[in-house]
């Protein structure tokens, strides 16, 4: 018979043998990475030991591990979109196992599901942040702009067709307050050959967009939020993707995609892409008459654009280390890109230009470097460094003006719009520094500094003694951002940042009122801005994340100069800042065949400092800004996404924005008496959009590893003032109407993908489409593209 | 000669630089009597944050009120200039970065403002007038076919007809037998820009600046007309930003700026000027930074007063410094030379020059005086005078409030009185009424709400 001493000690290690933690004597450990068969980890996977409770999740790095008692145990790996996969394994007491995995993706998913880990690391991540997957349009002829259209609160507008200039709008933001990244590498001043609204939708693996809170990685003054432009790191050993269009208005595109990794880890990567479209769709515009000089505004005529053609041709090579022990990864890359584009109106449909247009090149050179791990376990580094020139010229000397018929009609002197020819020169070099240590299991810390310098001089190639401007224009910016998170567990996590800005500008000045002698003048900003980010994963699948930022936005150069007209030391400018707020719950859950995904996001901006300009300078007043900082802009609005996803057989989705973009400043500029506009809706600008998609999946149609998608999608965006809509009583006459166009696209994919061919019918109903008040979009038109995709 | 149709021409001068942001024009609303019903017009501007709008409201009374464009007045895209003639309202614009079209107004028979359905696409212009049934817009541009072995093209005379009356616009077409030039349009070898187009009987009075040497002038025959020492002043590389901008190889400001040039036309052909010279003021122009001012006014007897700010004291070389004090100078009327008539305006204004001038009415001028010599940094236009040319006497404005902070760029005159718009500060714009005679000042209508008053005017309601 045990003692009563005897028997409590049984009762107690029987009692701690249950316990996983503390059972230190007889259990082991299993761990390891889970990956997918494209050598991307996976995070969040569900590994667990089959008929027991011992179980764990990967974390972001794709690592997971399991403490349990010695023995023989059958292991699984599940996450969604991957089948499961179960190994028999044997844990070692006081050992540790160690068992990698891949994990194939699930059949029926291949294409199409939104869920790779990577897109999920971006949706699950505590900031505002949204991935558009390009995968799922790599058999459509959009270009990156037109698949960020997706992504909820982003608005694209276009002024024309293929190659229009374009303005992104982020939750009411646009122009300079939404910065473009392409691998986490900033394209301010790259220069118009190489843009997301030329760059085919086949070049990037995904979009992300941060909106208003931006992660201290992307080392930028964006006030609106970021945009990156991810590409794929394809794994393979070696692989090729290429296609070509052609549709309407005799539109070209071709894109390839070839690359191959040797055994000694030497890897190498081809991009090359043109688009071709001459853009001669039909548009009711008024026509001028040369015999009376007039144009009747009552009168609108059906004629067909002809000076609109654009294209542009790009190559991107990549060469480098992969998996080395010194480097995750060095490549050395370079890139030429050239643009044409003929321009065939002012910013009113009624000015017509026959000969005027532009074009560019850009050479950019660039190194990439990573490595996980450097020097010490946890310590992760990153460096890139980029140098970027492009040249823009400007060709207006024609001595004839154009009407929509194509009549021409004599000019005095040379210049359509003004005479010039003119070639800005931009230099830009950049360089980013990232590390990451993880200290421990629950604490990360991120130092990222990015330097930007640019240079532009402008040459005037009139005559055919070029001359060039004396004082160029440089600018410098270096911002330095420091973050710090905390995990406690996978359901939980926070950061906070703080990012120093700073930025020297210096171009001429004139030093007497007459204008004629300048110097060299410089001015400095500085700024510092901070912010925080949390998400909980809550239990069943939701997830509630929110973020804060006090954001701010550099003066340009033009701005701190003004008109020029200024004289050496005058008014400095401060930088437009703004108080950003997230919040979003969304609910992801998998009930047997069906995929759901909801995500409600509410979005506050508080912004003030405006720059722009002062009106009033100009009548000979005593302040001499031409740029000030006024206006307070008020933003409150709220997106919905969701995405159902039936088996292998339906997705269907959308977004639909609201946003509330009000003036907020109380005061006239430079005054105390009251602003009339007051409250009143921030003009030009959408406030109310929205965009649906349904896909059908045949599998199986004429062979095994066949399939057959039929897309219909569509866009809405709700009417809105091109002026204040509280001023004047003929708001009528500056609409831009209510737009709702319809898109279908079919495709066929033949052995998994491995050939394809589609049919694109844009705009099939004809509607009369305009992203801004006059210019007129392309009605209906038809494209075909056929693609193949090799690799292994 | 009095004028009895509703003649308002504004007329300002801007440097013609592809660059160039707006041209300011200051037109006097001479409005003579009214023979029908109508109302005042206001162009106004309202600044929010990050966006502009612009609307024309209308009025009863220029001298008490207020007016607001909160739900009121007609949007409308802007002008770079708004001239009111023969009673209708054109918004010149030229087409420059947003600038748009060329559009016209009436008032209709319910006493609205209302669009005409003809727009116009017009060039450039830097400066404006008006002639019979015509607007005239005028610049001073590069001619495509006349240009030397180095390519520079030579300048030639852009001119814009718009006829108010037929709704049509043309132009001047230069040809081999009429190239326009106005390269050595003085025979100093340098280019000329015409400042204003003043109307008076049939006759076209202009100011005729010279601006110097272009590429080609420097060019032309070897440097001929590069004057003895001032060879250093042409640009060996080209600089400058904005509308300071200069090429290489252009000599910036006249060598000669201690003469003043008119040129007199017949008729609106702009050919054949009489021109004719005074060498007791400077150039013809007011100015402030990149803004050119038409600064020859014909008074109500049609005599024409050609006034100079001197503004060439400001520049930094001293060769092309004039020695003249700012002044007025005259053309009497149907003559075409100037007469003795002289008055020196520095002198009475404790040595400090006015930005630009407007008729008033009768024999007095209105002039916006700087607040200090040019030889002290930071002179501005914020000060009003009347001059009144008879008695040679400049008496400064009483009544105006203390705390301006900016003077219109726009005056109209009606019953001997004359108006401007005047913005100060905490305040939203006001337009004041003057009396020449008396040189009071009395507050007028409050535009609530506006930033800047733009123009003003009167259009009588259409049949």
């Amino acid at each position: 018979m045990a003692s009563p001493k005897e028997y409590i000690l049984t009762v107690l290690s029987i009692c701690l043998l249950s316990f996983n933690l503390s059972a230190k004597d007889v259990s082991g450990m299993i761990s390891g990475k889970v990956l997918s068969s494209d050598g991307e980890p996976i995070d969040y996977a569900t590994v667990y030991l089959k008929g027991t409770s011992f179980s764990g999740t990967t974390n972001d790095k794709g690592l997971y591990h399991i403490n349990a008692p010695a023995g023989n145990y059958t292991i699984v790996f599940s996450s969604v979109g991957f089948e499961k996969l179960e190994l028999n394994a044997t844990i070692k007491t006081k050992d540790r196992t160690k068992l990698n995995v891949k994990l194939k993706p699930a059949a029926q998913l291949a294409e199409v599901i939104v869920v790779g880990n990577t897109l999920s690391k971006v949706r699950n991540s505590a900031f505002n942040a949204t991935a558009v997957d390009t995968k799922e349009l790599v058999n459509t002829t959009k270009t990156l702009s037109e698949a960020l259209s997706k992504a909820p609160g982003m608005k694209i507008r276009e002024s024309g067709g293929v190659g229009s200039d374009m303005a992104v709008t982020m939750d009411g933001f646009s122009g300079k307050h939404v910065k473009v990244f392409i691998d986490g590498v900033p394209q301010e001043g790259v220069g118009s050959s190489f843009g997301i609204n030329n760059i085919p939708v086949n070049f990037a693996e995904r979009i992300e967009v941060y909106r208003g809170v931006v992660p201290v990685g992307f080392g930028s003054d964006a006030i609106g939020g970021v945009i990156n432009i991810v590409t794929p790191k394809r794994q393979r050993r070696w692989f090729l993707d290429a296609s070509y269009s052609y549709g309407s208005f005799n539109t070209h595109k071709t894109y390839v995609n070839f690359g191959q990794t040797l055994s000694n880890g030497i890897k190498y990567e081809i991009n090359a892409f043109q688009n071709y479209s001459d853009n001669n769709y039909w548009v009711d515009a008024p026509v001028e008459d040369f015999a009376t000089g007039g144009i009747n505004k009552n009168k609108l005529e059906h004629v067909r654009r002809f000076n609109d053609t654009y294209h542009n041709e790009a190559i991107v090579a990549r060469i480098g280390f992969v998996n080395k022990p010194w480097a995750d990864r060095l490549m050395a890359g370079f890139t030429y890109s050239h643009m044409y584009k003929e321009m065939q109106t002012g910013v009113r449909q009624e000015i017509v230009y026959g000969q005027k247009h532009r074009h560019g090149h850009s050479l950019i050179g660039s190194l990439e470097y990573g490595k996980r791990n450097l020097l010490t376990r946890g310590l992760d580094v990153a460096l890139n460094a980029n140098y970027n020139r492009n040249v823009t010229l400007n060709v207006d000397t024609a001595s004839v003006k154009y009407n929509w018929r194509g009549e021409t009609d004599r000019l005095n002197s040379p210049g359509e719009q003004s005479y010039q020819n003119s070639r800005a020169n931009n230099n830009n070099w950049s360089a980013t520094f990232t590390t990451n240590y993880r200290l421990g299991e629950n604490h990360l810390f991120t130092v990222n500094d990015v330097f930007n310098t640019f240079n532009r001089s402008n040459d005037n190639l009139l005559s055919s003694v070029v001359s060039t401007d004396e004082i160029g224009k440089i600018t410098s910016k270096n911002i330095v951002g420091l973050s710090y998170r905390y995990t406690p567990n996978t359901r939980f996590n926070i950061s906070a940042f703080g990012k120093q800005y700073h930025q020297y500008v210096s171009g001429p000045a004139a030093t007497t009122s007459a204008q004629d002698t300048y110097v060299k003048s410089s001015r400095s900003v500085d700024a510092f801005g901070y912010g925080a980010a949390g998400t909980w994963f809550m239990p069943l699948g939701f997830q509630m994340k929110a973020s804060y930022e006090k954001a701010y936005r550099l003066p340009t150069i033009e701005e701190m100069f003004g008109d020029e007209d200024l004289e050496v030391g005058d008014m400095s400018l401060k930088p437009e800042s703004s108080h950003n707020v997230n919040l979003n719950l969304s609910y992801n859950a998998t009930f047997g065949s069906n995929i759901i995904y909801v995500e409600a996001g509410f979005i506050y901006r508080d912004t003030r400092d405006y720059i722009q300009r002062n009106i009033l300078a100009l009548s000979g007043g005593k302040s001499a800004a031409t740029y000030v900082n006024y206006g307070k802009v008020d933003t409150k609005g709220f997106s919905v996404s969701a995405r159902y996803n039936f088996s292998k057989w339906l997705s269907l989705g959308g977004n639909f924005t609201q946003m509330n973009v009000r003036d907020n400043m109380k005061t006239a500029m430079g005054s105390t008496v009251a602003n009339v506009a007051y409250r009143e809706r921030m003009p030009n600008q959408p406030y109310m959009f929205a965009d649906s998609d349904i896909n059908f999946y045949w599998h199986g149609l004429g062979g095994k590893r066949n399939v057959l998608t039929v897309t219909y999608d569509n866009q809405y965006t709700h009417k809105f003032c091109y002026y204040a809509s509280n001023i004047g009583s003929n708001n009528n006459d500056y609409m831009v109407p209510d737009q709702f166009s319809h898109n279908l696209t079919i495709s066929y994919g033949i052995n998994n993908g491995r050939y394809n061919l589609s049919f694109e019918c844009r705009n099939f109903t004809n509607e009369r489409l305009y992203d801004n008040f006059s210019l007129q979009k392309a009605g209906r038109a038809f494209y075909g593209k056929i693609r193949i995709y090799f690799g292994n | 000669m009095k004028k009895t149709s509703f003649f308002s021409v504004l007329t300002a001068l801007a440097v013609p630089m592809a660059l160039t942001s707006c041209s300011d024009t200051d037109e006097p609303n001479t409005g003579g009597d009214y023979v029908g019903n109508g109302k005042y017009v206001f162009a106004a501007t309202v600044q929010g944050s990050n966006a502009t709008s612009y609307v024309l409201l209308t009025g009863e009374s220029l001298d008490e009120g207020t007016l607001s464009p909160v739900n009121n007045g007609l949007l409308n895209d802007g002008a770079t200039q708004w001239v009111f003639h023969k009673n209708y309202l054109y918004a010149l614009t030229y087409n420059q970065g947003n600038a748009g079209t060329t559009r016209s107004y009436i008032l209709d028979a319910g006493g609205e403002i209302k669009a005409r359905g003809t727009e116009y696409r017009i060039s450039r212009f830097s400066s404006y007038g008006a002639y019979d049934n015509d607007i005239l817009t005028m610049a001073t541009g590069e001619s495509a076919d006349v240009v030397d072995g180095n390519g520079y093209h030579a300048k030639m005379l852009n001119v814009t007809y718009l006829d108010v009356v037929n709704e049509t616009s043309s132009t001047n077409h230069a040809t081999a037998e009429h190239p326009y030039l106005m390269e050595n349009f003085l025979g100093n070898g340098e280019y000329v820009t015409l400042a204003g187009a003043e109307q008076s009987g049939s006759r076209l009075y202009c100011g005729a600046i010279p601006m110097g040497l272009s590429q080609y002038g420097a060019a032309y025959d070897n440097g001929k007309w590069i004057r003895k020492g001032f060879e250093h002043l042409v640009h060996a590389e080209a600089g400058g930003s904005g509308s300071g901008s200069y090429k290489a190889g252009e000599l910036v400001g006249t060598q000669y700026p201690d003469e003043c040039w008119v040129a007199i036309y017949d008729n609106d052909d702009f050919l054949h000027p009489t021109l004719v010279k005074t060498d007791r003021i400077s150039s013809p122009a007011g100015r402030f930074r990149s803004q050119y001012y038409q600064t020859i006014w014909a008074a109500e007897n049609g005599d024409i007063y050609v006034f100079s700010p001197s503004y060439s004291k400001t520049m930094t070389d001293p060769l092309q410094r004039t020695k003249h004090n700012a002044g007025v100078c005259r053309i009497p009327a149907g003559s075409k030379q100037f007469d003795d008539y002289y008055c020196d305006i520095e002198s009475q204004a404790d040595g400090k020059s006015f930005m630009r001038c407007w008729p008033a009415g009768g024999n007095y001028f209105l002039m916006v005086m700087y607040d200090r010599p040019f030889s002290q940094s930071g002179f501005a236009g914020t000060d009003l005078a009347i001059f009144d040319a008879t008695s040679k006497k400049l008496t400064y404005v009483s009544g105006l409030p203390s705390n301006i902070t900016s003077l219109g760029k726009t005056v109209f005159t009606q019953n001997g009185n004359v108006y401007i718009p005047v913005n100060v500060e905490n305040g939203y714009p006001t337009i004041y009424r003057i009396n020449p005679a008396t040189a009071q000042a009395s507050k007028g209508v409050v535009v609530e709400g506006a930033s800047d008053i733009t123009a003003i005017g009167f259009l009588e309601t259409s049949k």
